[in-house]
């Protein structure tokens, strides 16, 4: 239909659309999406925060590859398929490094893979622990495409389910601070008067403490964790949703629509959620989009400093942290992996904030 | 003001619900009660939330209540309070003090007011120069963007300035740190970690380096550099837009004369603004900056103290950051008159 088309919707959608970066960016977005969603599906090492050790194979440079030998887990595993598949699998089998192995009839012999030229451990292992006879299905070439981190864990698995928290934390933040600021900002905008210098005053206090001092006083009063981290980001952002929501609000209260729905009874309730909200929504997505870039930069940031998530869980601000020191032993891609990665998220959420901006034709 | 007593409160009981016993943790592993119950009396930690809350501004405030009771805790102990007494009433004396901060857990006795004065100016020192190589550079660099619109220079500077924004901070410390402090060291001569004043080779005397500054500087200002890019060229690029710019340009001025005469002024003021704003989160974000070049700045000491669970040490910091938004802010809109005479004071 032709009025369809028309409406600043389709408009906006289609001025969005021109825009080369913002398309690219959201495709981007939507693919860390989809990668945090099915991080254990996709990632080589699929147990739970990827945290698959072996130790003599830790900081190998990307695309090191070595046999490993899969001795399988002797405990019952009572984890559904749904539940491997997003939150991985707790119960798995544990995996040596070999240099070279031998098998006679009823026991296999390996020499243990060890750095630097020295001499791996030999061991020998009894068939029996291998359920069908054949060994050589548990004896596997592993290559590890981003390489290994100081505790020989599969770099790009961690790295993938590491996606998942940054994610999270803008979902998570950026939901918190549109629940509380448009709370807040409608309030103080639509009654004026007493509530308005209250919330001003709440606005001010919480603008006055910078924002990373903010979520560090939050998370040490809540605890570590990442949850609290959450919850933390969400409750400084908020600040910057009130302050335009409260803005719009007092300019649109003096707009004629507003004066009609009041004429009609309507009570104030259903005239901000019903009448005003929408009309205002345009600056609060633009908002949000940089909210949820500046969620994911705190928590990297957070996570650097170990007040973030908790190892082992993954994190990549957490994995600069854990390896920034090797970038002078030649390891740099260690800490610049998933230094990129951040980047590399932060920067798509910034460009469709712009690109937002553009098409909704919000000014600032 | 009123920001400043809703800063106090909410710092003090955002603190004070932490699950940790302050005294527990001022002794360590220390397990002697009676040790215990002579540091909780002596800091207050005994007394009820509501009564800890009162000591806390009453230590703040430059105008405070003193009790001559030796066994109560504001009782005036010689070393604690830098205060004149004004006049006494009945048990109280009230005296006009500079606010004390109370003391760090982990070094015992030291004031906090004495951590700051040590590490503040360092930080001080570091976001300046980071503000002034942002300011000149994206002042420069949006008057170009803004003069090639849309063109390749514009556009690889949008991208810089993009890029900028989206880096985190301790990444972009660890790069640079990296790039120029040994890698490139041969040619550069900077070191990847290094205060202000350093001890010299013997540790007598302490010696001042400015090469170390550099770093740091640059790290800490990539970020208020990408914003100014960005508002300089729209601000630019709407002053351009005005009347008497055209008027300019009709009168023959050449569009160096025009920039420097007519818009530059103009278009600072959105860039004054938000930079004054960036100033003072730049004091908080310095955290990473300083933490990774080992800048012996409140940043490092707001790390160390995490680190330690030293609380006094973060109310402090944070306290005196928020103060020092609150004081900028103040400023601001003085400049603001001066920029853009249509705007008044209220």
């Amino acid at each position: 239909m032709s009025s369809e088309s028309n409406s600043l919707k389709q408009v906006a959608l289609q001025k969005f659309k021109k825009n080369f970066w913002g398309v690219f960016s959201c495709c981007i977005i939507v693919f860390v999406g989809i990668i945090s969603v099915f991080a254990y599906v996709l990632a080589p090492d699929n147990s739970q925060y990827a945290n698959q050790m072996h130790l003599p194979i830790h900081s190998k440079k990307p695309g090191f590859s070595v046999t490993m030998l899969t001795i399988p887990s002797q405990m019952e595993s009572h984890q559904s398929r749904f539940n491997k598949i997003f939150f991985g699998n707790k119960n798995s089998a544990t995996e040596i490094p070999i240099s070279s192995y031998s098998i006679s009839s009823h026991t296999l012999t390996y020499k243990e893979y060890a750095s630097d030229g020295l001499d791996g451990v030999e061991k020998t292992l009894s068939l029996s622990v291998f359920p069908s006879g054949t060994v050589e299905n548990y004896l596997n070439k592993k290559t590890f495409l981003f390489g290994t981190d100081k505790y020989g864990r599969d770099l790009l698995s961690r790295v993938l389910v590491g996606a998942r928290i940054s994610f999270f934390i803008g979902f998570v933040a950026v939901f918190i601070s549109l629940i509380i600021g448009i709370f807040m900002g409608s309030a103080a905008g639509y009654f004026g008067d007493k509530i308005d210098a209250f919330i001003m005053w709440i606005i001010n206090v919480t603008w006055s403490i910078p924002t990373l001092l903010l979520v560090i006083a939050i998370t040490l009063a809540l605890g570590k964790g990442f949850w609290q981290v959450f919850i933390a980001v969400g409750l400084t952002m908020w600040v910057e949703v009130a302050r335009v929501v409260r803005g719009q609000i007092i300019s649109a209260k003096e707009m004629q629509y507003v004066t009609a729905a009041r004429a009609l009874g309507f009570n104030d309730f259903r005239i901000i959620t019903k009448h005003i909200l929408p009309n205002i929504m345009a600056p609060v997505i633009v908002i949000s989009a940089a909210n949820f870039a500046s969620a994911i930069l705190i928590e990297s940031g957070l996570s650097f400093l170990g007040i973030g998530a908790q190892p082992p869980m993954a994190s990549w601000g957490a994995m600069i942290k854990d390896h920034y020191n090797y970038i002078i032993l030649g390891k740099a891609y260690l800490a610049i992996i998933p230094g990129l990665c951040i980047m590399g998220l932060v920067m798509a959420f910034m460009l469709v904030g712009n690109a937002l901006r553009d098409a909704l034709d919000v000014k600032g | 003001m009123l920001t400043l007593f809703g800063v106090v409160s909410v710092i003090f009981f955002l603190f004070n619900v932490l699950p940790g016993d302050p005294a527990q943790m001022m002794l360590g592993q220390n397990e002697d009660s009676a040790q215990l119950a002579i540091v909780k009396q002596k800091y207050g930690f005994d007394k009820p939330v509501s009564t800890q809350y009162f000591y806390y501004l009453n230590d703040l405030s430059p105008i405070s209540l003193h009790s001559k009771n030796t066994g109560d805790y504001t009782y005036l102990r010689p070393g604690k309070y830098s205060a004149i007494k004004l006049f006494a009433i009945g048990n109280t004396t009230l005296v006009l003090k500079f606010p004390y901060l109370r003391e760090s857990f982990t070094k015992q006795g030291k004031k906090v007011s004495a951590v700051l004065a040590e590490t503040l100016p360092n930080t001080f020192v570091l976001a300046v120069s980071a503000i002034v190589i942002a300011m000149l550079l994206g002042i420069f660099l949006g008057i170009i963007s803004a003069l090639f619109k849309d063109r390749w220079l514009d556009k690889t500077i949008q991208i810089f300035s993009t890029f900028g924004m989206s880096v985190p901070s301790f990444f972009s410390a660890i790069l640079f740190a990296w790039f120029f402090g040994f890698i490139l060291h041969k040619y550069t001569h900077l070191e990847m970690t290094g205060s202000l004043y350093e001890l010299d080779d013997y540790g007598e005397s302490n010696h001042l380096k400015l090469k170390n500054l550099l770093l740091p500087a640059i790290v800490l200002g990539i970020r208020p550099l990408a914003v100014v890019i960005q508002l300089m060229r729209n601000s630019l690029l709407e002053v351009f837009n005005q009347d008497y710019i055209r008027t300019a340009r009709a009168k023959g001025l050449s569009e160096f004369q025009i920039i420097k005469r007519h818009a530059v002024k103009n278009a600072l003021n959105p860039v004054v603004t938000a930079i004054s704003g960036w100033f003072a989160s730049m004091l908080a974000g310095a955290v990473f900056v300083e933490y990774i070049f080992g800048w012996n700045g409140l940043g490092k000491e707001i790390v160390n103290a995490l680190n330690t669970l030293d609380l006094p040490v973060i109310m402090g910091s944070v306290l005196v950051i928020a103060l020092l938004f609150i004081i900028i802010n103040i400023f601001v809109d003085i400049i603001y008159v001066w920029l853009d005479p249509k705007v008044k004071l209220q």
